[in-house]
């Protein structure tokens, strides 16, 4: 099992399941993208999920560093052709909106 | 009578080229520059993030004066920066802007908390490379 497995497993709240499966699906796509900056993307997102369920990180500090991640993706979601904007969005500012208002909030207070 | 001030279409077209290339290479340098300038501010702001991560489980020495003294020079630094670029290419001042906004998050963050997480601390310098390299390599 992976270590975002191991933290999601934290989570038991029926009402956030669907999310959760979404969340790792968009990582494991993230992870799998040919663009470099997806890939990474998802790899740190998923590495911040990781840290924060550890508690090497605040979630005061998470929620910085997705907030700066949306303005960098933004940027680079602007760069790309028409056609890739939407599949980019998703694999990487939706991915960051779903772990700060679904995921992390959940994964916290299952951690407290 | 003025014949021999008139140029004749070969060195006409030797001048048309030394401007061409004169103008090539200030614009070259002008990019090169900007680039220099723009890796003097990712360095700034990593060395910041080094400085007051702290070591774990060690409480951080806190200085105010030397914190508002480094934040003063390097939003500075942003700030000339910033001037420094022309308005013919919008997307790099537009960068640097944003740059100096990430710089600010994190000395709101370490003004508040005196401090940053040695996890934050390398998750943070890594998304700052990579927004610097996307700039940087466009």
């Amino acid at each position: 099992m992976s270590q975002l497995q191991d933290a999601l497993q934290q989570i038991k709240d029926p009402t956030v399941a669907d999310a959760k499966t979404q969340f790792e699906q968009l990582i494991n796509e993230g992870k799998a993208a040919s663009q470099a900056f997806i890939q990474s993307s998802a790899e740190q997102l998923e590495q911040w999920v990781i840290d924060v369920s550890n508690k090497k990180m605040s979630k005061e500090e998470f929620n910085e560093l997705v907030s700066s991640q949306t303005i960098v993706a933004k940027n680079f979601v602007a760069s790309q052709a028409i056609a890739a904007q939407e599949r980019a969005e998703k694999l990487t500012i939706n991915a960051l909106e779903l772990a700060a208002t679904k995921i992390v909030p959940v994964l916290i207070a299952a951690a407290v | 009578m003025f014949k021999h001030f008139r140029l004749s279409a070969a060195p006409r077209g030797i001048i048309v080229c030394a401007i061409v290339l004169s103008l090539c290479a200030c614009a070259t340098m002008t990019k090169s520059s900007s680039q220099v300038q723009v890796q003097q501010l990712e360095a700034a702001h990593l060395t910041f993030i080094d400085h007051y991560t702290r070591a774990e489980g060690t409480p951080a020495p806190w200085d105010q004066a030397s914190f508002d003294s480094e934040v003063a020079k390097i939003t500075q630094q942003f700030t000339e920066a910033e001037a420094a670029e022309s308005k013919a290419v919008p997307a790099r001042k537009e960068f640097i802007k944003n740059c100096a906004a990430l710089f600010q998050r994190d000395v709101a963050l370490v003004r508040k908390n005196h401090s940053l997480s040695p996890s934050y601390a390398a998750h943070r310098k890594k998304q700052l490379q990579q927004d610097y390299n996307l700039f940087l390599n466009q």
